[in-house]
């Protein structure tokens, strides 16, 4: 059955003025048209589905000339062309656009003259809204983000205000979350992304190396290749395309960009050897690209929703997939053959991981538990800990001793490798998108909601440092929880301390607080005396 | 529980409706001549309190003939202080910055003046999702049932249909799908705005064009950080739309305005975010932007929905102008509002039925049986003006009344041995006879019913609680049968065209939900008797809240230690209840009258108005006055002369199609039980019913499980659901089948032991049988011209018989036999 129900809008009224004198273009006339009307079920999206789109996509100037089963334009000839009669069509079960206001004669005359004229093209407007990259940062952000620090100056020490516990508010919000955190193989870098945005973190010094923003969209997930020379950033516009790109971490230059995905991407994984690259899509299929030709090997359409993760095993021999269809998908990676389908969830799978042994594989999602399978035999081995709410990430220690998950209970919550007995829960205080463990297994990191970047230390659960990467002016900020911080000058220069809501001399402040080395320290895990204030 | 299409239906085509058709070409109106007396402004006063208020103005002249006319889209508005308020040229002030401002008005060469007071109109308050998101996103339709608020959602994107749970809303906005529809750090970006602007596609197409008001306000809300629904956020406590009523003549257009009270005593125009529907888009026809249009005329309401709330406008576009409207007696106060509302209106009644009509009308309306031939003669013969009034009193008191009114509360009360076992059936059946035999007042019928509790096989009235079985099913019963009022929609959301929450649906079957239904052990094994008894405890709880208070539509919380019910009951039969009287005579009018002053008869609320608001609350004041006196109400309702017209259209009142003002009486098709009897009646045939002695009459079957194709076909309900449109008058092949083709009827004219048989039998002169054959079906003698064309009928036949049993088939096949006229 076709849509009907899909309405088709208001108004064509406007379309009449618009009617030009000049000969009618595709880009300047057309299209608009089209998008208001035809491309809803005409697009390339459901070229595929006949039930919604008939075979016909609508929604760019060559897939108009190409057609569906027959040309739907005959160029010059407009009383001949599919296109025409289909709006022109008495019975309204028929008529296009289905269940909808019919054309106004005006438009249906502009598409005849555009036929009729030759069925030009145009030149393209300068910028699509819908397809740049970033836009620039809008001047004005007035909410405010505010840090909070345990450190109490001694009575005296900043004016008369009674003492109380330092914060540090930006006007910087809202902030956008941070939904992907990944270290580098050899640990010293973090890689943090949020939307249309890549933070590079040194952890030697807790500075950013590089901010990457030519990426589309909110960047939902981070890989380094084995080696660590790649980094691949999964991105892309929400019902439109998917975007993945690969950059040289030598020089952070692009090395590649590989199109194809219609919906965003929202997870990646390299094979263990480096040479593929799995990535999961909102357009309901997972990809595995050939690293060095850039080309798509494989396209895997087993799942009927949205494809949340992917993930390689250790042997590179298969991969697990998980989607909002409710399953997790156990595939051959070298033929794309399907082995094992991990079902009985009754809602989404957001997160799955594969152990280092390559003997376990973990899921979960909105149903939080963790549901640990074997993928030799496709069995479930066992349900337990989960986070009451949505998990959004589970990943593997690269020993496999611990495992974190990052929930929707605003926590990270750290297992046993080896039988997923619980050990300790991160409370990071917004809910959390990503996770990732050092690959010494000491150090846990946290992207979450509120735009945050927290480190934690693995084995005592203690919050080290706090990350921020701002678009405006690329600011940045590295704050413990202690109150040491290093930041960029723009924001040692904006930001204003508080202490019970009044403020305080921010210089005097700096001047205690702004300690990179101690910053430094911190990320390597020491423990760090509190911030003494002279009189 | 079943969602009836009709209201699915309804639904969708709500849905449409915003969607706006292009207008096809309509009348104008022409404005008022006489001269402009003066400008009234509504509102009369505008008090603004915070950033982004705004209010609508419209402008209303007052003519000397009476006439008003909406001025608004000709009136030119300025402000005498533009840095407090700004007015654009539609009338809408906006707030700018604190102070009083004087918004000046002027309209066909007057002018008038309304102030607004402002107050901390720059203070920074961040876009609230319940009072300002929620509102747009209802008015761009995004959350209507045939978009995302639809069960499944739609292109994987859900929210709660028309807004009832902003909790969800908000979640499903900013976090589902992992965050994907919004960007807070670059709100522009969001798809949120991106598709019903249609930067990216949608499959709903435009619905926010880019920057528009609507836009912006999402666009700000985010830019806010999308602060959530506060736990505490107000609900919408009373809407008002100005003007409520206007009389119009077609062509005539009326800005409507719209003004929300929340819980915590503010106060906004809503406007620009109510949803604007027209009932009946022939008569009337609204704008999104509260616009109305008059077309046709006839009466009709705008319906207005806003936070979950309803109000509606009432459009009258009188049929004719009467300048002297004729003398119409007034037989009693039924007949005084009818004509208050004809004289609006200009339409003009029947004139009175004859004698013969009425007879035969009252017999049925009151008793469901045709009236005998001798009574007919001695009616029409007897001389006295009052015979009328004589002839209902003398209805009323037959034994067939209890026959008959106990069928139809057995259909209101789903009495049916599949559900109540046989012995359940005729004990609840032989309780509703008694209670109409010693005319029980409705009130306590309605109580006695309520707060029933024993065994089903004893205690007739227990039974209403094995027909359903759950305290939702119980509710939702009691709210059809003795409020008139369908909730079922609120069981899993905010009733889409009233005001009933999940809240007040949960707080309903609170009252029956301590109730429990068990075996006995006496019975138990042979006779499945069911025990309906109290438990000490147990509370209702509602999907998204946890456990509620039990409390009435529209009333306080209220407890009972011992029955809950009673507290209900009590509040039901109380002599203020806003439903109960008026359910029951709107009820009982619908059955006499052919048609209820609502309609459908059961589906009273604040968006079906009645066509005669004040007869109705007349009627049920009067039903309440004589305490619920069954026999007083119809015996008012027959009195009256409405009830007594003609049922033939005149010049003065064809223009009502469907007779909704009641200017004539409403043609009606028998029903399956009254034609049943009236077929034995007219032929002399006593038709047997399986498991009931020779004699019963189909009015007289304690449920419809007894077997009968014929009146199966003609419309029996199965009584399966609580609704008067389980009972149908729809015309359908079989029925024409089985009266002229089926041998069910040759074989009831031919009976041995039939009229036809009897009267050849008695030698009666065929002049006599033929009146005698007129007489029993169509309760009228012949006229002259029928008894020669019958009389030669009957002596061309082959045999006299065949000619006297070929006339009672086609006096039996007559649409004035068929129908009650």
């Amino acid at each position: 059955m076709k849509p009907s129900l899909y309405l088709v809008g208001i108004a064509l009224v406007a379309l009449a003025s618009l009617a030009p004198a000049a000969e009618p273009t595709y880009w300047q006339d057309v299209r608009p048209v089209l998008r208001k009307n035809c491309t809803a079920c005409h697009n390339a999206k459901h070229v595929r589905d006949v039930d919604v789109s008939g075979g016909l996509a609508l929604d760019s100037y060559d897939a108009v000339l190409k057609g569906g089963k027959e040309q739907v334009i005959r160029v010059g000839k407009s009383a001949d062309s599919p296109l025409i009669k289909a709006v022109l069509i008495d019975d309204t079960e028929k008529r296009m656009p289905l269940a909808a206001t019919p054309l106004t004669a005006e438009t249906i005359d502009l598409l005849r003259r555009w036929i009729d004229g030759g069925a030009k093209e145009g030149t393209k407007p300068e910028s699509d809204p819908s397809t740049i990259a970033t836009s620039a940062p809008r001047p004005t952000r007035k909410l405010d983000v505010t840090l909070s620090t345990s450190a109490v100056p001694p009575k005296g020490a900043l004016g008369p205000a009674t003492p109380g516990k330092l914060e540090l508010t930006l006007k910087a919000g809202p902030l956008a979350p941070v939904a992907a955190v990944v270290f580098s193989p050899d640990g010293k870098l973090l890689a943090a992304g949020s939307y249309g945005r890549v933070t590079v973190w040194d952890l030697a010094t807790a500075k950013p190396v590089k901010v990457l923003t030519n990426v589309l969209g909110a960047v939902n997930d981070l890989r380094f290749s084995p080696d660590g020379t790649l980094l691949a950033v999964a991105g892309g516009q929400p019902s439109a395309k998917g975007d993945l790109r690969l950059y040289a971490v030598a020089d952070w230059k692009l090395v590649a960009s590989l199109g194809g995905h219609q919906d965003v991407v929202f997870s990646v994984s390299f094979s263990p050897d480096g040479k593929r690259l799995a990535s999961a899509s909102f357009d309901k299929t997972v990809r595995v690209w050939d690293v060095a030709s850039r080309k798509t090997e494989l396209t895997l359409t087993g799942h009927s929703d949205f494809v949340y993760a992917v993930a390689f095993s250790p042997d590179g021999k298969w991969l697990v997939s998980a989607s909002k269809d409710r399953t997790v998908k156990l595939v051959d990676a070298a033929t794309g053959k399907g082995r094992f389908t991990f079902s009985g969830m009754e809602q989404d799978v957001l997160a799955v991981a594969v152990s280092p042994d390559g003997k376990s594989v973990v899921s979960s999602g909105f149903e939080s538990g963790l549901h640990w399978w074997n993928p030799q035999t496709g069995e479930r081995v066992r349900v337990q800990g989960g986070h009451g709410v949505a998990v959004h990430e589970v990943c593997f220690s690269k020993d496999g001793s611990l495992v974190a998950s990052a929930g929707g209970d605003q926590t990270v919550r750290l297992w046993q490798g080896k039988d997923g007995a619980p050990l300790r829960a991160l409370a990071v205080g917004s809910v959390v998108y990503a996770t990732a463990i050092s690959p010494d297994a000491k150090r846990v990191a946290s992207g979450s909601f509120d735009g945050l970047v927290r480190l934690w230390d693995a084995a005592s659960g203690r919050l080290l440092l706090r990350l921020l990467s701002l678009p405006a002016g690329d600011d940045w900020l590295a704050l413990t929880p202690e109150g040491y911080a290093a930041s960029s000058p723009g924001v040692a220069s904006a930001g204003r301390w508080t202490m019970g809501g009044q403020a305080m001399p921010a210089e005097a402040v700096w001047k205690v607080l702004g300690q990179p080395e101690s910053v430094a320290k911190a990320v390597r895990g020491e423990a760090l005396a509190a911030p003494t204030f002279g009189k | 529980m079943t969602h009836r299409p009709l209201l699915w239906t309804l639904g969708l085509a709500a849905a449409f409706v915003g969607a706006g058709a292009l207008p096809a070409a309509e009348p104008v109106a022409e404005a008022p001549k006489a001269p402009l007396r003066s400008l009234t402004l509504l509102p009369p006063s505008i008090d603004f309190d915070g950033p982004r208020a705004e209010q609508h103005v419209v402008v209303i002249g007052e003519y000397a003939d009476g006439r008003r006319w909406d001025l608004t889209r000709e009136a030119t508005f300025s402000s005498g202080a533009a840095k407090v308020a700004t007015v654009d040229g539609l009338g809408v002030v906006r707030a700018a910055g604190d102070g009083d401002a004087a918004i000046n008005v002027r309209a066909a060469g007057q002018a008038a003046v309304v102030l607004a007071k402002v107050r901390h109109a720059t203070a920074e308050v961040p876009v609230s999702f319940v009072r300002e998101v929620v509102p747009v996103l209802t008015k761009a339709g995004c959350n209507q049932g045939a978009c995302h608020g639809a069960a499944l959602g739609r292109g994987g994107f859900k929210l709660s249909l028309l807004g009832y749970d902003p909790a969800f809303d908000h979640k499903e906005i900013v976090q589902s799908a992992e965050g994907r529809r919004v960007v807070l750090s670059d709100p522009e970006r969001s798809i949120l705005l991106q598709k019903p602007a249609l930067v990216m596609e949608h499959a709903g197409g435009e619905r926010l064009p880019a920057h528009s008001a609507a836009y912006e306000t999402l666009r700000r809300w985010l830019e806010d950080g999308a602060p959530e629904p506060e736990a505490t956020a107000p609900a919408v406590t009373t809407l008002v739309v100005w003007p409520a009523k206007r009389v119009m003549v077609p062509g005539e257009r009326q800005q409507l305005i719209v003004r929300a009270t929340w819980g915590d005593g503010r106060a906004e125009d809503v406007t620009a975010t109510a949803r604007f529907d027209a009932l009946n888009d022939g008569v009337a026809s609204v704008t999104p932007a509260g616009l109305v249009t008059a077309k046709a005329r006839g009466e009709t309401s705008v319906m207005i929905r806003f936070g979950g709330q309803v109000a509606v406008a009432q459009v009258t576009l009188p049929y004719t102008r009467i300048d002297k409207y004729p003398d119409v007696p007034a037989n009693n106060f039924i007949d005084e509002k009818l004509i208050a509302h004809w004289k609006d209106l200009g339409l003009t009644p029947s004139p009175l039925c004859a004698d013969e009509e009425f007879f035969r009308r009252v017999h049925l309306d009151a008793l469901g049986t045709l009236p005998g031939a001798a009574e007919v003669k001695a009616f029409l013969a007897d001389k006295d003006p009052d015979k009328r009034k004589k002839a209902i009193d003398k209805v009323l008191d037959r034994p067939e009344f209890v026959d008959y009114w106990s069928l139809k509360w057995g259909d209101l009360l789903r009495i049916d041995r599949d559900a109540l076992q046989e012995k359940g059936m005729w004990s609840f059946y032989n309780w509703v006879r008694a209670a109409l035999r010693d005319n029980k007042p409705v009130d306590e019928f309605a109580r006695d019913v309520i707060t029933a509790e024993g065994s089903t096989f004893t205690d007739g009235p227990a039974n209403y609680y094995r027909t359903a079985n759950n305290p939702l099913d119980w509710s939702e019963t009691t709210a059809q049968v003795f409020l008139g009022v369908r909730i079922q929609c609120a069981r899993c959301h905010h009733h889409p065209f009233e005001k009933w929450s999940q809240d007040d649906y949960y707080g309903l079957s609170a009252f029956f939900v301590r109730l429990g239904t068990k075996s006995s052990q006496e019975f138990g094994i042979f006779g499945a008797e069911t025990v309906v008894y109290l438990r000490p405890s147990g509370e209702q709880s509602q999907p998204r809240k946890g456990v509620v208070k039990p409390h009435p539509l529209d009333g306080p919380d209220m407890d009972d230690p011992f029955d809950r019910r009673r507290k209900l009951a009590e509040w039901l039969t109380a002599r203020d209840n806003p439903f109960f009287a008026r359910n029951i005579v709107n009820r009982f009018w619908g059955y006499t009258m052919g048609r209820g002053l609502v309609e459908p008869l059961d589906d009273m609320r604040a968006t079906n108005p009645a066509s005669n608001p004040e007869l109705l609350d007349a009627l049920a004041a009067d039903f309440v006055a004589h305490k619920y006196d069954l026999k007083h109400l119809l015996r008012t309702v027959l009195n009256s002369r409405a009830y007594q017209l003609s049922s033939l259209k005149t010049e003065g009142n064809a223009a009502d199609a469907a007779n909704v003002q009641h200017t004539r009486y409403t043609v009606k098709r028998l029903t399956a039980e009254q034609l049943a009897d009236a077929l034995d009646f007219a032929t002399g045939t006593r038709e047997k019913y399986q498991g009931l002695p020779l004699g019963t009459r189909a009015i007289q079957l304690p449920d419809t499980k007894v077997r009968s194709f014929l009146l199966d076909t003609f419309g029996r309900p199965p009584r399966q659901i609580t609704c008067e449109c389980e009972r149908t008058a729809q015309p359908n092949i079989a029925q024409a089948l089985h009266l002229l083709n089926g041998d069910f009827l040759n074989k009831k004219i031919a009976a041995p032991t039939g009229r036809v048989e009897g009267l050849l039998k008695a030698k009666v002169p065929l002049t006599d049988v033929v009146e005698e054959l007129y007489l029993v079906t169509l309760s009228r003698p012949p006229q002259p011209g029928e008894t020669i064309k019958a009389l030669d009928w009957i002596k061309k036949a082959p045999t006299e018989r065949e000619g006297v049993e070929d006339l009672l088939w086609v006096l039996l096949n007559r649409s004035e036999f068929l129908f009650n006229h």
